[in-house]
């Protein structure tokens, strides 16, 4: 019941969400493609599609990259509704794109209807330590509150971008696993594991 | 009052028929259900008996075989909420107005429920005895009432009964349950008309895919949002509905003797039309030419408005009286008022008609044909409709009937590598994706249309990711590419239009551009290596500018040597326009004469194809009229020449302007730093290298730039020429 035979690997829906030129798409071509791209053009909306093999598990996931600006919302919010995991995204050098992620929390909350949706807050471009201007605890508090895990990325480095991935996914079974009885403390112990991560990065 | 419906129905022998048709498919069953009926009845009383009768069928069927049926009914929750609250408040009322005047209607569909339920020899004795034994009647009907539908207000049902039996006023208030009742059975009824489609487009979602057809229709809506909800997702702009139609036709129909001929089978054609409303896939054997010819037909009747639109409609009929040389023109230019769907519509149709009327030998179909089966629907004269069809190539030049490649599901990894191919199929993904995306904002999601969103949002992702690595890889070659195509300008000219053009009207072009390569072939020789073509020129020079910005003592006298060369541009822009186009023809006749004998030749051409075209038709057209055409023709275009380049000019006007308020700021600047000009003076015997190298460099660009310029002048009049002959070349091959 919970693993399916290889002919049609279980298929997680991931979207990332954030305001415009957070890295929302450098993340995603690099954990898609390893590449990163240097030249910034804005996305209307981008899905791709890759095989993951997941503790021992082969799983096929969908990502879908969105619009941080506004005048794509409308395109965005037909996404919303089929997205099954959540990566929310905001720039550490750029406060305003912190303080809009709690707008995308609340957005997805009332699209799906749901508190324990699969949900990553991510803090990227955490090689431009330098300029960074979101302090790591007020990102592990609103990450804490969420009862959300939270991870600091670098798309250029590519550091922990798969461990972002991953962890969504990893929740994503989870859920859908039905595991009820596992799935509410599991946050909780992937938002404890998750500042270990910050740390090493 | 027995003997008045059968008249009625004399009188108007199709009435109740097409009623019942248009109610639901059953109309055979109704027919048979009611067939006793009638000799009773008046207008009124009958039609009411009808929407009673099929009621009752309704509950007979529900009732007798499927009884899940009723299930499935009350569970889809919004129909049924919907047709209440709908139809309850609206019906009742006027039923409640009209109430006594239909007493005796109502007993009478009383009477047909007992028919339908009871046997007929009883039904017979009622009638007789209906008018004495009204109460009894009245007993039995809530009788049935209570079997039928356990009432809730059974009870209250009763004691009315009662008191009715005491006091006929009280039937008003019973009625009025009675029509509750009645209203009950239509939402009913409407239920399971809606579960026809249902069964048959099995497997998708009913509850989806009625609403979709419902809220968002595509026949009998105007064009423009027909296009928008169902489109092809090419470039043509045509509802899909039209594009699959003509595709079938043209692939299948133009040798069929059945085209616009034979009716189609009904329940196919419903089918077909049902997938079409409902977004639902076709496939072959939903499809035969009949059923093709009745779609269009249907999809164009339906239209709210005449495809010609209503304000030209009366023009395009007006033009089909105009004598010929005009005509054309004035069509072209209605047709060209079109909005463009409707433009695009009327170029598939006609071109599509085109190729029946040509297949005439094979499919004995022509234009009456064609008249008879789609005159009414597209609400032409026959005139008109000849002339669109006859002409169409001409009208309609660039419309090509192409069979319509839907947009792919997944991207094969063999899928081509050309960047034409891949925008193409970007495109189509594209107009799909806002499609799903307008449907959803609409508010119909469903699990398959979302699976639908991200795999069309996929393949574009894929097909932007590939198109943009062979635009990468593309990309450095391109530039060698373009400046070689730029060398090799000339022949490869020569050859193109030797292959695709080899008549008499394309030697007067290659002459006129002669005199300009020769000009132009030394300039070449000098620089090759900067060679480009001329917005590139401008390109080049400004970065140049902008180098020597720095540089501000080099500036200045590079700024004089351009000075003159704008101003000299000016005139070359505004020579043309001034002259009136008759000078102008003039004087390019006189070059022709000067470089080659070209002028005799042009004579002998044109009386010679008046010698060979016109004459057996129309010897009408002497060489004056003809030398007067030519004339207008060129007015025309020259005219139209005129227009653009005076925009041009403007536009090159606000450039000086804002160019010299600029120089003027700068030299400002400089008279501050003039202190400081000596100092650098000094050390400037690098700086005076490069500036006389950038002076002859920029010198060297403004002759080419000169040169190109005049080239490019010297084609654009060519291409006139060309033009006037190709357009007499038609209107003597036409007269």
């Amino acid at each position: 019941m919970s693993k399916k035979p290889a002919a049609q690997p279980t298929l997680h829906k991931v979207i990332m969400v954030g305001s415009g030129g957070v890295g929302k798409s450098a993340l995603t071509l690099q954990f898609m493609y390893d590449e990163f791209v240097e030249d910034y053009e804005p996305t209307k909306a981008d899905s791709y599609r890759k095989k993951v093999v997941l503790d021992g598990e082969e799983v096929q996931i969908d990502i879908l990259d969105t619009a941080g600006q506004e005048d794509y919302a409308a395109i965005r919010d037909n996404y919303f509704r089929s997205g099954e995991g959540f990566l929310c995204v905001f720039s550490i050098t750029e406060p305003e794109s912190f303080d809009a992620t709690q707008e995308f929390r609340e957005q997805i909350l009332r699209v799906k209807n749901d508190d324990n949706i699969p949900f990553l807050l991510v803090g990227n471009k955490s090689d431009l330590a330098d300029k960074r201007r979101v302090p790591l605890e007020t990102c592990r508090e609103r990450a804490h509150n969420w009862q959300v895990p939270y991870v600091e990325t670098s798309a250029k480095t590519r550091d922990n971008v798969d461990k972002a991935f991953l962890t969504l996914i990893r929740q994503m079974s989870r859920v859908k696993r039905g595991l009820a009885a596992e799935e509410d403390p599991a946050p909780d112990d992937a938002g404890r594991c998750k500042p270990s991560c910050c740390s090493i990065s | 009052m027995d003997f008045e419906s059968p008249d009625v129905e004399k009188d108007f022998p199709g009435l109740y028929a097409s009623e019942s048709g248009r109610k639901s498919n059953e109309s055979d069953f109704s027919d048979g259900a009611e067939h006793e009926k009638p000799s009773k009845k008046d207008l009124l009383g009958r039609r009411k008996e009808k929407k009673e009768s099929k009621k009752d069928r309704g509950y007979a069927a529900l009732e007798g075989e499927s009884s899940p049926e009723e299930d499935t009914d009350t569970k889809s929750p919004s129909k049924s909420k919907k047709t209440k609250s709908f139809k309850f408040p609206t019906k009742s009322k006027e039923k409640r107005e009209k109430s006594r005047d239909k007493e005796k209607v109502l007993e009478e569909t009383v009477k047909h429920k007992e028919v339908t339920e009871k046997d007929k020899k009883k039904e017979k004795e009622r009638e007789k005895e209906k008018k004495e034994k009204e109460k009894k009647k009245e007993k039995d009907k809530e009788k049935e009432e209570k079997a039928k539908f356990k009432f809730e207000s059974r009870e209250k049902l009763k004691d009315e009964k009662k008191e009715k039996v005491k006091d006929k006023d009280k039937e008003k208030s019973k009625e009025k349950e009675k029509e509750k009742v009645k209203e009950k059975d239509k939402d009913k009824k409407d239920k399971k008309l809606t579960k026809i489609p249902s069964t048959v487009t099995s497997g998708v979602p009913f509850e989806e895919i009625f609403t979709l057809g419902v809220a968002l229709p595509i026949f009998g809506v105007p064009l423009q949002q027909s296009v928008e909800r169902s489109r092809c997702h090419d470039d043509t702009g045509l509802p899909l509905v039209v594009r699959d139609s003509i595709d079938y036709l043209q692939a299948h129909g133009l040798k069929s003797k059945d085209i616009y001929r034979t009716e189609p089978d009904k329940i196919k054609f419903q089918q077909l039309r049902k997938l079409f409303t409902d977004r639902g896939p076709t496939f072959p054997y939903h499809w035969d030419v009949p059923v093709a010819c009745a779609m269009l037909k249907a999809f164009i009747s339906e239209l709210p408005e005449s495809i010609l639109t209503q304000e030209l409609h009366g023009q395009f009929e007006q033009a089909t009286a105009i004598a010929e040389p005009q005509r054309e023109a004035t069509m072209t230019n209605l047709i060209n008022k079109l909005p463009n769907c409707n433009h695009n519509l009327l170029a598939w149709l006609m071109r599509h008609f085109h190729h029946v009327v040509s297949n005439e030998q094979v499919n004995q179909a022509n234009i009456q044909t064609i008249m008879a089966a789609m005159g009414a629907a597209l609400n032409m004269s026959l005139n008109l409709l000849t002339y669109l069809v006859t002409k169409s190539e001409k009208l309609f030049p660039n419309v090509r009937l192409t069979k319509y490649v839907p947009p792919l599901h997944s991207l094969p990894a063999d899928f081509p590598d050309s960047a034409a191919e891949m925008s193409a199929e970007l495109r189509k993904q594209e107009s799909l994706l806002s499609q799903i995306h307008a449907e959803m904002h609409a508010g119909f999601i469903t699990a398959a249309r979302d699976q639908q969103l991200w795999e069309a949002q996929r393949i574009v992702t894929q097909l932007k990711r590939k198109l943009r690595s062979v635009q990468k890889s593309t990309e450095p070659n391109a530039v060698p590419t373009q400046q070689s195509s730029v060398d090799e300008k000339q022949p490869d000219e020569e050859t193109t239009r030797g292959s695709s053009q080899p008549t008499e009207a394309e030697k007067p072009v290659r002459e006129v551009e002669r005199p300009g390569r020769e000009v132009e072939r030394p300039v070449r020789e000098v620089e090759r290596p900067v060679r480009e073509v001329e917005r590139p020129v401008r390109e080049v020079e400004r970065p140049v500018r902008e180098v020597e910005r720095p540089v501000r003592e080099v500036e200045r006298p590079v700024r004089e040597a351009e000075k003159p060369v704008r101003e000299a541009e000016r005139p070359v822009d505004a020579f043309e326009p001034k002259e009136s186009p008759l000078d102008q023809d003039a004087t390019f006749e006189a070059e022709f004469e000067d470089n080659f004998d070209f002028k005799p030749d042009k004579k002998t051409t044109t009386v010679e194809t008046q010698a060979t075209e016109p004459i057996p038709d129309k010897p009408k057209l002497t060489e004056k009229e003809l030398k007067v055409l030519r004339l207008e023709l060129e007015n025309a275009e020259y005219l139209q020449l005129k227009s653009l380049l005076q925009a041009k000019i403007n536009s090159e006007q606000f450039e000086i302007v804002k160019l010299r308020s600029y120089v003027a700021l700068k030299n400002k600047q400089e008279c501050n730093l003039q202190n400081n000009k000596d100092a650098k003076e000094n050390s400037s015997v690098d700086e005076q290298e490069l500036k006389q190298r950038l002076m002859k460099e920029n010198a060297l660009l403004e002759q080419k730039r000169l040169n190109l310029i005049n080239q490019i002048f010297q084609e654009r009049v060519a291409c006139i020429q060309l033009k006037i002959e190709l357009a007499m070349k038609e209107i003597l091959s036409k007269s």
